[in-house]
C-alpha cells in the first residue's frame, strides 16, 4: 500500500514538473503548446540513451551517471524547441498549437520507427535506476525524494522567476502583445525564451521518468498520456497559478490512477473498453472544468504586490472596444 | 512518379473535404477546431452503422458497393451534423456567450477529441471495421494503379466541393455566412442571426468531414484514430491556403495530398539509391509538417490568406 | 409625430460611460443632424439606439414601441437601419452581394429596392460585381448607405457618411442623403458640418456626452457658443 501511494506520488511529481513547465508557457506567456509531450519524450529518450549501458540494439550506451544525464535531457528538448520556434512562433493560437502537435507526431514517428536509434517499439530496457541495488524494496519511497525534490525546486524556481523583471516582461507578452511591442520589448524573443525554458523543464521530467521506471517505449507518449493529461492538470488547477497547477497535477493523476481501480470491477467483456472509459473521463473532466469553472480551482495567481493590485483593480483599460479614441 | 501523383490527388481530395470545414469554423467561429478529425471519424463510423442497417444493395458499375453506400453516406452526414450541433449548443454556445478567447475554444475542442475518440471506441470497439472487401487496383499505362472506387472518391469529393462553393456563393444563407465572417456586427445589423449562421457553419463543416471520413473508409479500414492522423494535414492545408479562403482550402488540400505522396516516394528512391534503410512511408504524416514550415518561412499568411494566420 | 424618442440615455463601454442622460427625438420623415467635437459620444448615441451598445439608463421608443436594449437583429427588423462609421461594408463581398445581405431580413420586391439604390448611386451599378473592399473610399460609402437602404427602413441612422471624403464628394453625399430623405425615409445622421443642410432641418449639438444645444440648423449655425464648442473641440 505504501509502495502504491509512493508510486502515485512519484508519477504525480513527474507530471507536476511538466505541468509547471507548460503553465509557464501557457499560463504566463499564452503559448498553446500541444507538443509538451514531445519535450517529455525527447528528455526521456535522451536520458535513456545517455545513461544506458552499451548495447547493439540501439544508439547510446554512454554510461553517463544519473544526475548528469538530466542536463542532456533538458538541453536536447530545449534545442529542438529553439529550432522549431523560429518558424512556429510566427504562428499564433490554433496554428501554433497544430505546429507543436505536428512536432510531437514527427518525433513520435522517429522514435517509433528508427530501430538503430531507439530500438523502436521494443523500447529501451535496463536504464539505470539510481541506488536501486541498495534499496530495492523501498525504491518508490526513495525515488519520491528525488522526484519530489525536483518538483519543489522547480516550483520555487518558477515562483521566483515570474517575479523577476524578466518574468514580468514574459507575462506582459501574454496580456497584450502589442503593448509589449510598443514599449520596445521584443515579444517574439520572449516567447521563444519561454517556449525553450518550458520545453527544457518537461525534458527533465522525461529524464526522471525513465530513471524511475528503468524502461521506456514509444507507447508512453500518446497524445493523451504525454500532452492532454498535462493540459488537464493546468486547466484544473488554474492557468497561470503555479500552486494551483501542482494541486491539479496530484488531483488529475489521482483520478487517473483511481479510475484504474474502478475498471478492475468491470465484468470481463467490458475490460477491453475500460481504457477508453478512462480516456472519456479525462475529456469530460476538461469540458466540465471549462464550462463550470474556466479559471480552474484556484484561478489566476495574484503576483502583484498588494498596493499595485488595488491600483490595477480601480483602473479601467482605455484600450477597450469603442472608447473615446474611436468615438469621433 | 505518376502513380504517386494519382495517389496524391485521391488523398488530397479527402484532405480538402476536411480542410473546408476547418477553415469555415476558423473563419466564422474564430477558432481552430481540433475535434475536426474526430468528426471525420464519427462520419466514417456512422456510414458503417447505416450500411449494416440498410438492406444489401449489391454493387453498381465497377464499384465495390451499391447505391446503399450513397444513402448511408447521406444519412451519416445528417447524423454527424446533428451530433456536432448538439455539442455546439451544450459547449461552444456557452463559451461564446462568455466571450471566451479563441485559444480557449481551441483547447475545449481538444477535450472534445478525447471524449469523441473514447466514445467511438466504446461503441464500436477498438478493432478495425470494413465497409466491404477492399478492391484490387486496375493497372493503367505509365505504372498508374487505380481502383474503380477511387474514381468515385475523387468525383464525389469534387462534386461536394463544387456544391459547397455554389452554396456559399449564391444562396442567401451562403452570402450571410460570408458576410458574418467579414463583419459580424454589420451582418447582425443587416438582420442576420449569428446563432443561425453558427449552426449552419457546423452543419456544413460536419457534413463535409463525414463525407471525407466515409470516402476514406472506402479506401482503408476504419479505426477510432483514423481522423486524428488527418487532423494535421487538414490544418496544414488551411494554413497553406490561408485561413478563411475556400479556394485556399482546396488548393492547400491538394498540395498537401500530392506532396505527401510524391515527396515520400522521391525520398524513398533516394534512400534506396544511397543504400539507406529508411522506411519513408512511415514518415508520410511528417511531410505535411515540413510543408507548413517551408510555407511559413516563405508566406506567413498562406497563399490566399486574407487575415493573419 | 415622432418616429424615434430617446429619453435620458446613459451608455458607454465597460465601466466607462460616454453618454450622460441624452434625450433626442426625430419626427417622421424628418432629417436630424447631430454635430459635436470628437469624442462627444455621437457614434455611441447611434449605437445605443440600434442596440450595438447597452443603454444603462433611459428608454428608447421607436414607432411607439420601446426597443431599449433589444438585440440588434430585432431592432433592425422592426424597421430601423444603421450604417456605422467604420467597418461599414463587407469587404470580401461584391457590391451586389453587399446589397443582398442588406436585404437579408426582408426579401420581398427585391428588384425594385436594388433599382432604388442604383437610382441614388448610379456609379455602383457599373461596379456591382466588383469586390467592395477594392472600391474607393467614396464608393465604399455609397455601398454602405445602399446596404442600409436595402431593408427598406423607416428610419436610417448614418454615422458620418462623409468621413474621409474629398469636399466635392461630401457635397454630393449630403445631397444624396437629402434625396433619400425626400423619398420618405426618416434620417438621423452624425454630420461633420451643418452648412450643407437647409436651415429648416433640425440639429443637435452633442458635447462630452450631453446635448448642449438643439434647434434648427439655422439657429445652431447662428449661435456663437455653438461655433466655439464645435470648432474649438
Amino acid at each position: 500500500m505504501i509502495s502504491y501511494i509512493s508510486s502515485y506520488l512519484v508519477m504525480a511529481s513527474i507530471y507536476g514538473i511538466m505541468a509547471l513547465g507548460l503553465n509557464f508557457q501557457w499560463g504566463f506567456s499564452g503559448l498553446m503548446n500541444f507538443g509538451i509531450g514531445a519535450s517529455y519524450m525527447l528528455g526521456a529518450y535522451t536520458a535513456a540513451l545517455l545513461s544506458a549501458a552499451p548495447t547493439p540494439e540501439h544508439l547510446g550506451g554512454f554510461g553517463v551517471p544519473f544526475p548528469v544525464d538530466l542536463i542532456g535531457a533538458a538541453l536536447i528538448p530545449a534545442f529542438i524547441a529553439f529550432l522549431i520556434g523560429f518558424p512556429a512562433l510566427r504562428l499564433k493560437g490554433g496554428p501554433f498549437a497544430i505546429a507543436t502537435l505536428a512536432i510531437h507526431e514527427t518525433i513520435y514517428l522517429i522514435v517509433h520507427n528508427e530501430m538503430w536509434l531507439t530500438n523502436g517499439v521494443w523500447g529501451i530496457r535496463d536504464i539505470t535506476r539510481p541506488l536501486y541495488a541498495n534499496i530495492p524494496q523501498r525504491y518508490d519511497t526513495f525515488f519520491l525524494v528525488i522526484a519530489g525534490g525536483f518538483l519543489i525546486f522547480f516550483y520555487f524556481f518558477f515562483k521566483k522567476l515570474v517575479r523577476t523583471p524578466w518574468g514580468r516582461v514574459v507575462r506582459g507578452v501574454k496580456g497584450d502583445e502589442d503593448m509589449a511591442l510598443m514599449s520596445g520589448k521584443h515579444a517574439w524573443s520572449y516567447k521563444m525564451q519561454s517556449f525553450v525554458l518550458g520545453s527544457a523543464v518537461a525534458g527533465v521530467a522525461g529524464g526522471l521518468y525513465v530513471h524511475y521506471t528503468g524502461f521506456v517505449s514509444p507507447t508512453t507518449f500518446t497524445p493523451l498520456m504525454a500532452t492532454f493529461i498535462v493540459w488537464l492538470m493546468v486547466m484544473v488547477g488554474g492557468s497561470g497559478n503555479n500552486k494551483g497547477v501542482l494541486v491539479g497535477a496530484f488531483l488529475v493523476w489521482g483520478v487517473w490512477t483511481g479510475s484504474e481501480f474502478l475498471t478492475d470491477f468491470f465484468p470481463p467483456f467490458m475490460e477491453t473498453r475500460a481504457g477508453f472509459m478512462r480516456m472519456f473521463l479525462m475529456g469530460i473532466i476538461l469540458l466540465i472544468v471549462i464550462l463550470i469553472r474556466p479559471q480552474g480551482i484556484f484561478g489566476k495567481e495574484r503576483i502583484l504586490p498588494r498596493y499595485l493590485r488595488s491600483i490595477r483593480e480601480n483602473y479601467t483599460p482605455s484600450t477597450q472596444e469603442g472608447g473615446k479614441t474611436n468615438n469621433r | 512518379m505518376l502513380g504517386s501523383l494519382v495517389n496524391g490527388i485521391i488523398l488530397g481530395s479527402i484532405i480538402t473535404l476536411g480542410a473546408i470545414g476547418v477553415t469555415l469554423v476558423a473563419d466564422i467561429l474564430n477558432f481552430f477546431n481540433f475535434a475536426h478529425g474526430a468528426i471525420f471519424t464519427l462520419g466514417a463510423y456512422f456510414t458503417y452503422l447505416y450500411l449494416n442497417l440498410l438492406p444489401e444493395t449489391g454493387t453498381m458499375f465497377s464499384l465495390s458497393f451499391g447505391p446503399g453506400m450513397i444513402l448511408a453516406i447521406g444519412l451519416s452526414m445528417i447524423s454527424t451534423s446533428v451530433v456536432v450541433v448538439v455539442f455546439d449548443k451544450i459547449i461552444f454556445r456557452t463559451l461564446r456567450r462568455r466571450n471566451a478567447s479563441s485559444l480557449f475554444l481551441g483547447l475545449t475542442s481538444l477535450g472534445l477529441v478525447f471524449v469523441m475518440k473514447a466514445g467511438i471506441s466504446m461503441i464500436w470497439g477498438p478493432q478495425v471495421h470494413y465497409y466491404g472487401p477492399i478492391q484490387s487496383a486496375i493497372n493503367f499505362p505509365l505504372g498508374i494503379k487505380v481502383k474503380p472506387d477511387e474514381f468515385f472518391i475523387v468525383a464525389a469529393s469534387l462534386i461536394l466541393v463544387l456544391v459547397s462553393y455554389l452554396f456559399l456563393k449564391y444562396t442567401r444563407l451562403g452570402k450571410a455566412m460570408r458576410a458574418t465572417s467579414d463583419n459580424v456586427t454589420l451582418a447582425r445589423a443587416s438582420g442576420v442571426e449569428t446563432e443561425k449562421i453558427v449552426t449552419w457553419t457546423w452543419v456544413m463543416s460536419a457534413s463535409l468531414a463525414a463525407m471525407g471520413g466515409s470516402l476514406y473508409g472506402i479506401e482503408v479500414q476504419l479505426r477510432p484514430t483514423m481522423g486524428w492522423s488527418f487532423l494535421i494535414p487538414m490544418f496544414v492545408a488551411v494554413i497553406v491556403g490561408g485561413v478563411g479562403s475556400f479556394g485556399g482550402a482546396l488548393l492547400g488540400g491538394m498540395i498537401i495530398g500530392i506532396s505527401e505522396e510524391l515527396v515520400t516516394s522521391l525520398l524513398q528512391d533516394m534512400f534506396l539509391s544511397l543504400n539507406m534503410n529508411v522506411i519513408m512511408s512511415a514518415y508520410k504524416p511528417a511531410i505535411a509538417f515540413v510543408m507548413v514550415i517551408i510555407i511559413l518561412l516563405v508566406r506567413p499568411h498562406g497563399i490566399f490568406g486574407k487575415k493573419g494566420a | 409625430m415622432n418616429i424615434l424618442e430617446v429619453e435620458e440615455i446613459t451608455s458607454g463601454y465597460g465601466s466607462m460611460d460616454v453618454l450622460f442622460g441624452v434625450s433626442a427625438e426625430i419626427e417622421e420623415e424628418g432629417l436630424v443632424a447631430i454635430i459635436g467635437p470628437n469624442g462627444a459620444g455621437k457614434s455611441t448615441l447611434l449605437k445605443a439606439v440600434v442596440g450595438a451598445v447597452q443603454a444603462k439608463k433611459g428608454r428608447i421608443t421607436f414607432k411607439d414601441q420601446e426597443i431599449t436594449n433589444w438585440p440588434i437583429e430585432k431592432i433592425v427588423k422592426s424597421g430601423l437601419s444603421w450604417v456605422p462609421q467604420d467597418d461599414h461594408i463587407f469587404p470580401t463581398l461584391s457590391v451586389a452581394e453587399n446589397l443582398d445581405v442588406g436585404a437579408y431580413s426582408y426579401q420581398g420586391n427585391y428588384e425594385s429596392r436594388v433599382e432604388r439604390v442604383w437610382s441614388f448611386f448610379p456609379q455602383l451599378k457599373d461596379r456591382m460585381d466588383q469586390t467592395a473592399g477594392d472600391l474607393s473610399g467614396g464608393q465604399q460609402q455609397m455601398v454602405a448607405v445602399g446596404r442600409g437602404l436595402m431593408s427598406e427602413p423607416d428610419l436610417l441612422l448614418l454615422d458620418e457618411p462623409t468621413a474621409g471624403l474629398a469636399p466635392n464628394l461630401i457635397q454630393m453625399m449630403y445631397k444624396k442623403i437629402e434625396e433619400i430623405n425626400e423619398s420618405g425615409v426618416t434620417v438621423l445622421l452624425v454630420a461633420q458640418s451643418l452648412e450643407t443642410f437647409r436651415a429648416s432641418k433640425r440639429g443637435y449639438l452633442l458635447s462630452s456626452g450631453e446635448i448642449k444645444y438643439s434647434g434648427t440648423t439655422g439657429e445652431l449655425l447662428g449661435n456663437e457658443e455653438v461655433q466655439d464648442l464645435y470648432f474649438g473641440g
